[in-house]
């Protein structure tokens, strides 16, 4: 019998994943514990590893289709096991349309489904992106340009590197001549084939969109380094891709806002002394301020339920729990491993599991479930030299909050001056769900308790 | 629909055409008495008797020479080759003779013969019993290829190479005879030189010939659950090559998967990807896609056998290829 | 002897048609008017004459490499022959077969052919066609003592012999096989033993001996005519020139052919001075259908050298029927 790849269950709560990157080909010869592919919860990629040594048959679920969790992504062959025709589970969404609704713009969600199935299929894609297509099919979607050759190229002569996307910008000659139909001039293009290929999706793509975007002015990032100019290209981590990727639909999506406050910090830092050999005797970890700003974000979200929403298909969703997601940076990118329920655990248990998060995601060792579920996002740069700045929303939720650095800062008092520690909060709101206001009212709260950390009792 | 298997629906072909014209004799080993290795001329030696159904001994370029000058005399020769292996042993009369005879003596010889083989493997009958050697024969000027893939096709196709003024090199496959399918009652032919649209689609064109077509529909319904709709084409000749109707579906889709069971190098698929793509270049939008047998003899061994042919997940592999799908 | 007077008059005439023919070839040859190679029959007249004296029109022969000779002595037009040699569209294959490609299936010429043995197999089956529609029609499979040794004369003469089919196998024993003596690769003592191993009767005569040749070949039709089988027949003659026109003759001593050459064995000389001596003809007469020989080889090469060479067009002609 081969072995079943499975799209593993990475947490209670994980239902389905996205096979991101095979790295390897079928056929391939596979050692047990070998990285197979890269697979993508809501919330992390992960590597996932061979369960058996062999040969590997035909994927099932090609780079960027989702399976539900314990489907079957490939098979490892063993010796004397023939590659069967293997068949692939019906995904809910069909593997031609995700492709599609990304290169067009169009939201998946929003496309109206027309097939019994439920499924929502590349016709319904097209449907959505309207008429400019001059009743052609669009074609399915490509995937990721990497390329599995079959048999025809798989003597160990065929070329199986693409080699870098130097300077020569690819079409295939389908895109050309469509191209220059719809007086579109393909070099403009962004290319979603092998190389960048410029194929012919791309070009209808590109003519479907509204003219008030052309799409050449929507590409800074190809414009090519002026001759002499020495670049050396990185490849993002699977993770810097991810953030790269949601940051930019975040802040491309959501209308941002941002409210500051200067908030004064001597008795936060007087209530961290004093509970530190608590909190340390008790859960054995050491007390930090950001666990004190998670209790105090926590107790202000469960107060304010705007700041703890999100927005979605033209609705709010007001979340009934609070979870707060604490940005940390690791080696292979910014992380959110979340700490669950926040407003009803005591501070020992905060620092506790703060420390354990923190701890696995500098080590690489976060499961989906720790980076799953945040309502909202505390992000601290206290420890650098930051006074104050502003954060990208971590989608969908609609507040993050900013801490800046802590330092000696002078106060008018009484009518006098004064120099005590102080630092500047910056919350960023997704105005469709937070006006001016309530972002304020909520801003102003967490303010209250960082000045008279006390009030948590009350 | 009456459904008959592919080996009856050749035997009924042989049946009508001995007894339309008395021109018409079989020729071959074991074609008589015991009704060929395939049981394909079962019957016909009580109907029309031992000349016109001619056990020969085993000398395959004596029976392909007998048939040659036969069918320079005035009749029209169905000769069996038992593998098409075998018809290594009759190369001068099939390339030298009866290709050239028509041009080389200036128009005024024709060789109306038929040369039943068969070919293909997947049963485990090792190199000299497997091969599929349908492109040695699509490169000889003079030679018509035909290669049916169903029972209706099968006749209608072998009713034309019977009536036709020249050589037709007609190949069927091993594994095909136990494959039933419709054929209508009666009188039908099957032009050559024409091809069949399997399967309509518009996201990939497949092209498949004998038993690959199989596949290639097998593998279409892998590909439309995906969400993938394959266009199929069957050739069923090879020989004047229908290129006009790979060129309308290529048109199309824009994606090309051309699959033949014979050894990938220098054959079909190449022939058919070089063809298109001069005919159909501006209209491509990937790479043509080949799926072929490995450049090794066949081995006996089932897994290796198994390995080497072309898989309906090959086919598969390659119509995603042929959309930028899979990974690697 | 049953040949009339006329009969004989149009053997010795065709017997120098042939002779006057090949010279030419090898002249036309070597002033570069040919392409690729010619063969020529010189010496070897009387085995073409002698067999095809013996068979009505609609009987069959296939012929060899070297064919011209069985091709004019079965009746072949020299002027569209000549033409075929000079490529020209008037030509029996409109130019596109040459020297070893002649056929004319009016006159039961079922070809030359380049492949050495290439005749063997279709002279079979032109048989076994005669047999299945019972027409009454024999065949003559000329080849050569090379050929003999090519595996589809086993094949063929079995099924000849099994079938009882009207075939001649007329080996012509010219001594030669392409460039070498065909002694040393020939097993057998003689080589109509095959036949033997056939199952057919084999027979040897005089190659060279025009009235011979005839008598035996007509003793073997008739046997096949009326259902007696094949036969395997050896004509022993002498390849007087080289295997190609220019080939230097390395392989075999000078005065060996000169000694062929000779009144003694000449076959045209032989057959002439039986005409005289033992048939009552003139010198005279004799000398003047010589003359007429030469007189139509010399129109066959005015009428296709004045002859078209074919369009372009017809490169793609008549590939298929």
């Amino acid at each position: 019998m081969p072995t079943d790849v499975i799209m593993p269950k990475l947490g209670l709560t994980m239902e389905e994943g996205t096979a991101v990157t095979w790295r390897l080909a079928p056929g391939d010869r596979v050692a047990e514990g070998q990285i197979l592919l890269d697979i993508e919860t809501d919330k992390v990629v992960v590597e996932v590893e061979a369960p058996a040594a062999g040969v590997l048959g035909p994927l099932l679920v090609g780079d960027g289709q989702k399976a539900p969790v314990g489907g079957i992504l490939a098979r490892i062959y063993g010796p004397g096991e023939q590659v069967a025709g293997d068949s692939v589970a019906a995904p809910r969404i069909t593997p031609l349309a995700p492709g599609m609704a990304e290169q067009a713009g169009v939201d998946l969600d929003a496309v109206s489904v027309s097939s019994a199935t439920g499924r929502v299929t590349a016709a319904d894609v097209q449907a959505a992106l309207g008429k400019t297509a001059q009743g052609e099919g669009l074609g399915p979607a490509p995937r990721p340009p990497t390329l599995v050759e079959p048999r025809a190229t798989r003597s160990p002569t065929a070329p199986q590197n693409w080699g870098d996307r130097g300077a020569r910008h690819f079409s295939s000659p389908r895109a050309r001549k469509r191209a220059k139909e719809l007086g579109l001039d393909w070099r403009t293009l962004t290319g979603s084939g092998p190389r960048g290929r410029v194929i012919e999706r791309d070009v209808l793509v590109a003519a479907a969109r509204p003219p008030s975007i052309p799409p050449t002015v929507a590409k800074p990032p190809s414009i090519p380094p002026t001759r002499g100019e020495e670049v050396r290209w990185e490849a993002p981590s699977p993770v810097q891709r991810v953030v790269a990727e949601r940051m930019a639909a975040s802040f491309g999506s959501a209308p941002h806002f941002y409210l500051s406050a200067e908030v004064r910090a001597d008795v936060l830092l007087a209530v961290h002394d004093r509970l530190l050999p608590i909190v340390e005797r008790r859960a054995g970890v050491r007390l930090t301020l950001t666990d004190l700003l998670v209790r105090i974000v926590a107790a202000a979200l469960a107060e304010h339920p705007r700041a703890n929403a999100f927005w979605h298909d033209g609705r709010v969703g007001v979340h009934a729990r609070v979870n707060v997601g604490i940005a940390v940076t690791t080696e292979a990118g910014l992380v959110v491993p979340v700490l669950r329920d926040a407003d009803r655990k005591p501070l020992a248990q905060i620092a506790a599991e703060r420390s354990e998060l923190v701890e696995k995601a500098r080590t690489g060792r976060l499961m989906p479930d720790d980076l799953a579920g945040g309502t909202f996002t505390l992000t601290n740069l206290g420890m650098y030299r930051v006074d104050s700045f502003q954060a990208i929303l971590n989608p969908p939720q609609s507040a993050i909050l900013a801490v800046g650095r802590i330092v000696e800062r002078p106060a008018v008092i009484d009518g006098g001056l004064a120099v005590r520690p102080a630092c500047v909060l910056t919350l960023s709101c997704d105005h469709r769900v937070l006006d001016g206001v309530s972002g304020a009212q909520f801003l102003g709260r967490v303010a209250e308790l960082i000045e008279e950390p006390y009030g948590l009792l009350v | 629909m009456r459904e008959l298997s592919y080996r009856d629906a050749l035997n009924e072909a042989l049946h009508e055409e001995m007894t339309r014209d008395p021109r018409v004799f079989v020729l071959g080993e074991d074609v008589g008495r015991y009704g060929g290795v395939l049981q394909v001329t079962r019957g016909l030696l009580d109907k029309f008797g031992e000349k016109r159904v001619r056990d020969t001994p085993i000398s395959e370029a004596g029976i392909m020479g007998l048939a040659v000058g036969a069918a320079m005399t005035g009749m029209r020769p169905v000769a069996e080759i038992m593998y098409i292996d075998f018809s290594a042993l009759a190369m001068d009369q099939i390339v030298n003779q009866a290709a050239k005879a028509h041009y080389m003596f200036g128009g005024k010889t024709r060789v109306p013969l038929v040369m039943r083989t068969q070919g293909g493997g997947g049963r485990g009958n090792a190199a000299q019993h497997s091969q599929s050697l349908e492109m040695w024969y699509v490169h000889v000027p003079g030679l018509i290829v035909v290669q049916p893939s169903t029972p209706y096709d099968a006749k209608g196709l072998l009713k034309s190479a019977i009536r036709d003024d020249n050589p037709v090199i007609f190949i069927e496959h091993k594994l095909l005879y136990n494959t039933a399918g419709p054929v209508p009652e009666g009188e039908y032919l099957i032009p050559i030189g024409v091809a069949d649209v399997k399967r309509l689609g518009n996201h990939v064109t497949i092209v498949a010939t004998s038993r690959m077509v199989l596949f290639a529909l097998e593998a279409a319904e892998t590909l439309a659950e995906q969400g993938i709709q394959a266009e199929v084409i069957d050739p069923r000749t090879l020989k004047p090559l229908d290129l006009a109707t790979i060129v309308q579906s290529v048109e199309k889709t824009g994606r090309l998967v051309v699959v033949n069971e014979g050894a990938l190098t220098g054959g079909f698929t190449a022939e058919v990807a070089a063809r298109v793509q001069r005919a159909a270049f501006d209209w491509l939008d990937a790479p043509i896609m080949q799926v072929a047998t490995e450049d090794v003899p066949l081995p006996y061994n089932g897994r290796l056998e198994f390995e080497a042919i072309p898989s309906v997940q090959d086919i598969v592999l390659a119509a995603r290829g042929a959309l930028y799908w899979n990974a690697g | 002897m049953n040949l009339s007077r006329d009969q004989l008059v149009d053997l010795y005439h065709r017997m120098w048609l042939i002779r006057y023919f090949d010279e030419a070839a090898r002249a036309l040859f070597m002033g570069n008017m040919l392409r690729g190679t010619t063969h020529t029959c010189t010496g070897q007249e009387a085995v073409a004459v002698g067999a095809c004296a013996a068979l009505r029109r609609d009987d069959y022969i296939t012929s060899t490499h070297r064919g011209h000779g069985h091709c004019l002595a079965k009746g072949g037009d020299p002027r569209a022959m000549m033409a075929e040699l000079l490529g020209r569209v008037t030509g029996y294959c409109k130019g596109k077969g040459g020297s070893m490609h002649i056929a004319d299936l009016d006159l039961g010429i079922l070809g030359a052919n380049g492949i050495v043995g290439g005749g063997i197999g279709l002279a079979t089956g032109a048989a076994y066609s005669a047999d299945l529609r019972g027409s009454g029609q024999v065949v003559v499979c000329f080849f050569g003592d090379g050929a003999s040794n090519q595996g589809i004369l086993m094949e063929a003469g079995n099924m000849a012999a099994l079938w009882q089919l009207p075939i001649i196998y007329l080996c012509e024993q010219n001594q030669y096989a392409e460039f070498s003596p065909s002694r040393p690769f020939i097993a057998v003592e003689r080589l109509e033993m095959k036949a033997q191993a056939f199952g057919m009767p084999g027979l040897t005569v005089d190659g060279n001996d025009l009235l011979a040749v005839y008598q035996a070949v007509r003793g073997a039709v008739e046997r096949a005519r009326a259902g007696g089988g094949p036969t395997f027949l050896v004509a022993h003659t002498y390849r007087i020139e080289g295997h190609t026109v220019g080939d230097p003759l390395t392989y075999r001593p000078k005065e060996e052919a000169a000694l062929w050459k000779s009144p003694e064995r000449d076959p045209i000389s032989r057959f002439g001075r039986r005409l005289v001596g033992e048939l009552g003809f003139a010198e005279a007469d004799l000398e003047s259908l010589r003359q007429k020989a030469r007189a139509d080889i010399d129109d066959a090469i005015a009428f296709g050298k004045a002859s078209p060479e074919p369009e372009i067009a017809a490169l793609w002609e008549d590939v298929y029927a």
